[in-house]
């Protein structure tokens, strides 16, 4: 044993590492000896990285399964209580004949959460079961009122990076003929005519005093009555339920404050109030794909707007989106990313389950913000109960059965979907399934859940046969779904498409119109989108808003399970309706905040309190989370308003900022309005925030959420943030926590993918 | 009970290509590779979760050949598949596939070796296996693995041999 040659097949083992560790020594020992054999072993080496590339090239090109068969793996994978006990494939085979089922209560499975919920800090919740006023509806008139807003960041920002006063200043700018300017082009003009000796700098990096920043909030418009929900700014409302507790500035009301400001030169100032929320353009993206516009919100000062009013939602369909645009090799229209759809796609286990009786758990958690440290990140997290016994589902599939949905990534999904949910049906449900764009009809009349033969006979025999009939589905769904409606149950019909909205009804208003009305009578509408071209995203989500609905984008098998199945209860079983938040922020210790995402979902502050406004719907057992980017104010202090004076009127000194007695250390007060599914009058259930909850170290939870903003605000076009992809994938990395799911790993995945795509593409 | 579903599913993600890769070299042809590895699959559905976890990769390679192999006895007359088709002798079924694939370079010389040659050294250096997991795949023992990886390695290398020289000679004229 202590020669060695050539022919020694110990010396490829020991090449390539795959002798025992007792043999290696000896072998080490002969070739130290043996130049020739240290060549040979060099040699084999290269050899061998070379077949790991080559390899790994043929394994690239190497084809991966077809839908059918993964669909087929991943419905056997199922629990096997839930699916068939005998060898059974979906759909590929047509033979459903020798099936027996185990039904069992499906919802089991919801709310199975691992014990990690950590104690966080549950806000003190006041449940008021209190009647709103129903305010009428008002027309708002906005009197002309420039109120220019100064904040002075202090010395410990002057020694960050410049790029972080970006951040601050992240605002839509509104130039005088009303258009809006990105901030970039805003700045350059207000530095323009600064240079030129106008008053209207509002950034001017000043020596060692601290960098100036002024927001002249402009208040010009009369809105029209029709868009009533256009800003959140805390309006001098008369009704009380918007009058915040904190106390405003001591100095009269608004108008009156400062008569003589001047609007800052050419831009006109910030403008903090996001455009209204109903846009009436949608953006197309070459590929067809329409999105609606929306501007990120800008950063609001506390003192003048302290209240942020927003419906509760929890879409989630523009993660799915984003993700597949990504994977696809190109960055997502900055109009397809919404930042609340991102950072509620994630499960967060942090957050403490409603106390008995109660419809909501809430949760704040603060702490520093990822991206600008000397901000605060603020997540409110908001859990609806789980729903022990489930309701009886009376569900009318309303599937596109169009040419177009042929595609693996279409209708056999849709049908993969409906196979999956088919095995969690019990004989007090219900399903009925029509189609429509291709043969219109009923493909399944209205049948028991534990039918299941039925069911997925249906589902195997549907099929996209390129015609284009027309036909009247949504009615036929609809009268379905009223026919076998369930009382105390859950009624609805669930649109399965590519984007072909021929359902019957043409004109988008009477669609929205019809679906709306059917709401009212108690059966919603679920729409679940497919496919990536003709992708009418904006109006599928409309329609789902419209008839108290969901909209859920689907693109892969996961994806469909973890909607129709793991989300059984809460895609199909609303415990709230027209859930409402507001959030006051106390002016004494916030300088300034803004909402990360909810641009859609923004109410009017009197609003809140208004039980005929429609708002968001909550399933059960589901988290809503919504972040805050705060300026606390240490970080912004507050100086006189006109800083570089006025001419004609004596400087005064800043107004001092009054708060009601016995509120100094609180944070934000967060107010929740919610209705019973089948009532009409709203409970209110509020909670407070005092310094004492603000963590310096965040949790897992909490840096997760915060990486996923920061992606979806990058992805916005948010270039001044301080997080580029990379920064952002590494920080998802560390917030994996247990991620039973493997749903994080996926985003920081995605995120380095992102990173990729970037790196590739030319630079501006 | 949604993690063995999604275990399933990442399992899938983590090892169809890999899969499909390693039975299109039994099958020659990709359909019929596919099939295998969904039938694969499919059997790993059925098996508890803790009897196959620690030891995954080595199980889904075993399962497929053996899936692999009955399907090619299945299909093919007794008398065209010999068994030193799948043993030793010269690739026989998927040739026609590799000469349009790999007519020339490291590839190309990989699928001119024997059968089960080839075999041990896509399992190392496509799959990443050690010797032992190879060995448990194939049935063979450690030692006959590291026989067959070790001719393997230096057949490629000797047909490699004139390819490598010419480049080397033109890469190391004189430096500027």
């Amino acid at each position: 044993m202590n020669t060695l040659t050539h022919e020694d097949p110990r010396l490829t083992a020991y090449a390539l590492g795959e002798l025992p560790v007792a043999e290696r020594a000896a072998i080490e020992q002969l070739l130290a000896r043996n130049p020739a054999l240290r060549a040979e072993v060099d040699q084999i080496r290269a050899l061998s990285g070379d077949l790991v590339r080559e390899l790994a090239t043929d394994l690239a090109e190497t084809p991966s399964l077809t839908l059918p068969q993964r669909t087929s793996i991943a419905v056997a994978a199922q629990p096997r209580r839930w699916r068939a006990a005998v060898g059974w494939s979906v759909f590929t085979t047509a033979a459903a004949a020798t099936i027996v089922f185990f039904i069992m209560p499906s919802i089991g499975l919801v709310g199975e959460r691992s014990p990690e919920a950590l104690a966080m800090t549950p806000m003190r919740i006041t449940s008021i079961d209190q009647p709103s006023t129903a305010a009428p509806q008002q027309e708002t008139v906005r009197v002309v009122n420039h109120v220019p807003v100064e904040i002075n960041i202090s010395e410990a920002a002057v020694a960050a990076p410049v790029n972080q006063f970006d951040v601050l200043l992240d605002a839509q700018v509104t130039t005088s003929d009303g258009r809006e300017a990105d901030f970039a082009k805003g700045r350059d003009e207000a530095v323009t005519s600064s240079e030129t000796g106008s008053t209207g700098a509002f950034m001017a990096i000043g020596e060692g005093g601290g960098t100036r920043v002024r927001i002249a909030r402009s208040r010009t418009d009369a809105l029209p009555p029709s868009q009533p929900s256009a800003a959140p700014v805390a309006e001098p409302a008369a009704d009380a339920a918007t009058v915040g507790m904190y106390g405003r500035r001591s100095g009269g009301p608004p108008a009156e404050r400062t008569p003589g400001a001047r609007p800052a030169a050419k831009t006109e100032g910030f403008r903090l109030a996001p455009s209204p929320t109903e846009p009436t353009t949608p953006a197309v993206t070459p590929g067809g794909e329409a999105y609606n516009q929306r501007a990120d919100h800008g950063f609001q000062p506390a003192l003048d707007a302290s209240l942020s009013t927003f419906g509760l939602d929890v879409d989630t369909a523009s993660y799915g989106n984003v993700r597949r645009m990504i994977e696809g090799g190109a960055l997502p229209p900055r109009d397809a990313v919404r930042v609340e759809e991102l950072v509620n796609y994630f499960p967060y286990g942090d957050v403490p389950a409603p106390a008995n009786g109660e419809a909501f758990g809430v949760m704040v958690e603060i702490s520093p913000c990822p991206w600008q440290p000397a901000h605060k990140l603020a997540r409110i997290a908001v859990k609806a109960k789980a729903v022990v016994t489930r309701p009886a589902l009376n569900l009318v599939f309303l599937v596109d059965v169009s040419g177009s949905m042929k595609p693996d990534n279409r209708l056999p999904l849709v049908k993969t979907g409906l196979s999956l949910l088919a095995n969690t049906l019990n004989e007090h449900d219900q399903v009925t399934i029509v189609t429509y764009a291709g043969s219109a009809g009923v493909a399944l009349p209205t049948t028991r859940g534990n039918d299941q033969r039925a069911i997925l006979k249906a589902v195997d025999r549907l099929t996209a046969d390129g015609g284009t009939n027309g036909g009247s589905g949504i009615q036929m769904a609809y009268d379905a779904a009223r026919a076998g409606f369930v009382r105390g149950g859950v009624n609805r019909v669930i649109l399965c498409t590519d984007g072909d909205f021929n359902v019957g009804v043409t004109n988008r208003d009477e669609l929205v119109r019809m679906v709306q009305a059917r709401a009212t009578e108690g059966v919603f509408l679920t729409v679940l989108g497919v496919g990536q071209d003709n992708l009418k995203d904006a109006t599928m989500e409309l329609l789902a808003d419209k008839a108290n609905g969901h909209y859920h984008y689907l693109d892969t098998i996961a994806e469909a399970r973890k909607v129709l199945i793991e989300q059984l209860s809460g895609t199909l079983v609303t415990v709230a309706k027209d859930a409402k938040a507001q959030v006051e922020f106390n002016p004494a210790r916030i300088a300034a905040w803004r909402q990360l995402g909810y641009e859609k979902r923004q109410l009017a502050a009197q609003d809140f309190a208004n039980d005929r406004k429609d708002a968001g719907e909550i399933g059960a057992d589901h988290v809503v989370t919504v972040l805050y980017e705060l300026v606390p104010v240490e970080f912004a202090n507050r100086t006189p308003v006109i800083e570089d004076g006025l001419r004609y009127q004596p400087q005064r000194p800043p107004a001092p900022v009054v708060v009601a007695e016995g509120h100094a250390n609180e944070l934000l007060t967060v107010k929740l309005r919610y209705k019973e599914p089948t009532g009409s009058v709203s409970k209110l259930v509020q909670g407070v925030v005092t310094d004492e909850q603000v963590r310096q170290s965040p949790s897992v939870d909490q840096r997760f959420a915060g990486a996923v903003a920061a992606f979806a605000l990058r992805l916005r076009g948010n270039q001044a943030m301080g997080m580029d992809f990379p920064a952002i994938a590494s920080e998802a990395r560390r917030a994996l926590g247990s991620d039973p799911q493997g749903y994080r790993k996926e985003f920081v995945n995605l995120v380095e993918r992102a990173a990729a795509i970037q790196g590739t593409s030319p630079r501006e | 009970m949604t993690t063995d579903a999604a275990w399933i599913e990442a399992s899938v993600a983590r090892f169809e290509r890999p899969l499909i890769a390693y039975a299109r070299r039994i099958l020659g042809d990709d359909d019929e590779a596919r099939d295998v590895v969904q039938d694969t699959f499919l059997r790993l559905c059925r098996q508890p979760r803790g009897e196959v976890e620690h030891r995954l990769v080595e199980w889904l390679f075993t399962v497929l050949r053996h899936v692999a192999i009955d399907r090619l006895r299945k299909e093919r007359p007794m008398s065209t598949i010999a068994d030193h088709d799948l043993t030793e002798a010269a690739p026989a079924p998927s040739a026609r596939m590799e000469q349009q694939e790999e007519s020339s370079g490291l590839l190309g010389a990989l699928a001119t070796l024997p059968r089960n040659q080839q075999d041990c050294i896509r399992l190392k250096f496509q799959q990443g296996m050690s010797y032992q997991q190879i060995s448990g795949v194939t049935g063979l023992s450690v030692g006959n693995v590291g026989f067959l990886i070790h001719t393997g390695i230096k057949t490629l290398r000797a047909r490699l041999a004139p390819l490598t020289a010419s480049t080397t000679s033109a890469s190391s004229g004189p430096q500027p």
